[in-house]
């Protein structure tokens, strides 16, 4: 495996959001799809300091967007994952999965 | 200055310009769902989130970040108390400006300014508000409201509990037709 880069639990699941999300990735849709999908209520505070460190790892990217007026006339901040985020994204997943095989966890086996 | 400049303004010092401003618009736009309230909560929990994570990513930034907050707020400081050890009188033009500019930076917490806000908290007189008085006058209507059991009125051991104060401070609220108490 190319890359070592481990990625947190939390860190994951916001990289999941932005994948779902798309073009339309900033900081209230990826709070919104982690509430709804995640059952997991973030505070912004929580968000914005896990993508700026997602983004020094190299693991996702941002732009600004054109500014609008619904916004205070602020531009919104896209983020998309990059190809090293894709592949720790993977690896990570990967772990679980390998993990996860052979148990009978979701039938409530081991309750 | 409106409050999602000021909102920017304060994130900006704790993060780039651009960040500042997309975190900035990002709780103006989830503002009006959830409120003011909401919006400055926000505000202030994102930078202190971002400044815990600034220590611990790169301490020595977070140094500098330190003295200038301090710089910023001991030099205020030292200037209002100078002042007031040259001039005692100064005090409760002291004590008011910290207060006003409490409220000042509360922005939202503005809106519906009402009774309630001014209302005098337990042990106060509404002599206290007096001293605000004078700055508020020009952009609302002030009202002292002193507590039952405060002042020259009497003061029973039992039947002035919460529950009346509470009924009070509707009674009030009522009587001066006030819409929105914040």
């Amino acid at each position: 495996m190319a890359s070592a880069l481990n990625l947190g639990e939390f860190e994951q699941l916001i990289l999941l959001a932005i994948l779902r999300l798309g073009d339309d990735a900033y900081g209230v849709t990826i709070r919104a799809e982690l509430a709804v999908r995640a059952e997991r209520p973030v505070s912004p505070g929580a968000l914005y300091t896990a993508l700026q460190r997602l983004e020094a790892k190299g693991v996702v990217t941002s732009r600004m967007g054109d500014p609008t007026p619904q916004r205070g006339g602020r531009a919104k901040r896209h983020v998309a994952v990059t190809a090293l985020g894709i592949r720790a994204l993977r690896r990570s997943l990967q772990a679980y999965q390998r993990l996860l095989d052979g148990l009978d966890l979701f039938r409530g086996a081991h309750a | 200055m409106r409050d999602i400049d000021r909102a920017q303004r304060l994130l900006g010092l704790f993060t780039s310009a651009d960040c500042a401003e997309a975190i900035a618009g990002d709780l103006i736009e989830e503002r009006r769902s959830h409120g003011g309230f909401w919006f400055w909560r926000h505000v202030l929990g994102t930078v202190l989130a971002v400044s815990r994570s600034a220590v611990t990513d790169a301490p020595l930034q977070a140094l500098n970040l330190v003295a200038a907050g301090c710089a910023l707020f001991a030099i205020p400081a030292f200037a209002g108390v100078a002042a007031v050890s040259l001039f005692p009188q100064l005090i409760g033009t002291l004590v008011s400006w910290i207060v006003l500019s409490l409220f000042w930076w509360g922005g939202g917490l503005w809106t519906g300014a009402s009774l309630a806000t001014i209302a005098p908290t337990r042990g106060m007189a509404a002599c206290v508000v007096l001293a605000l008085a004078p700055m508020l006058i020009p952009r609302y209507r002030v009202l002292g409201v002193t507590r039952r059991a405060h002042g020259r009125s009497s003061a029973p051991s039992t039947g002035y509990g919460f529950g009346r104060l509470a009924e009070d401070v509707v009674r009030v609220i009522d009587a001066i037709g006030v819409k929105r108490p914040s």
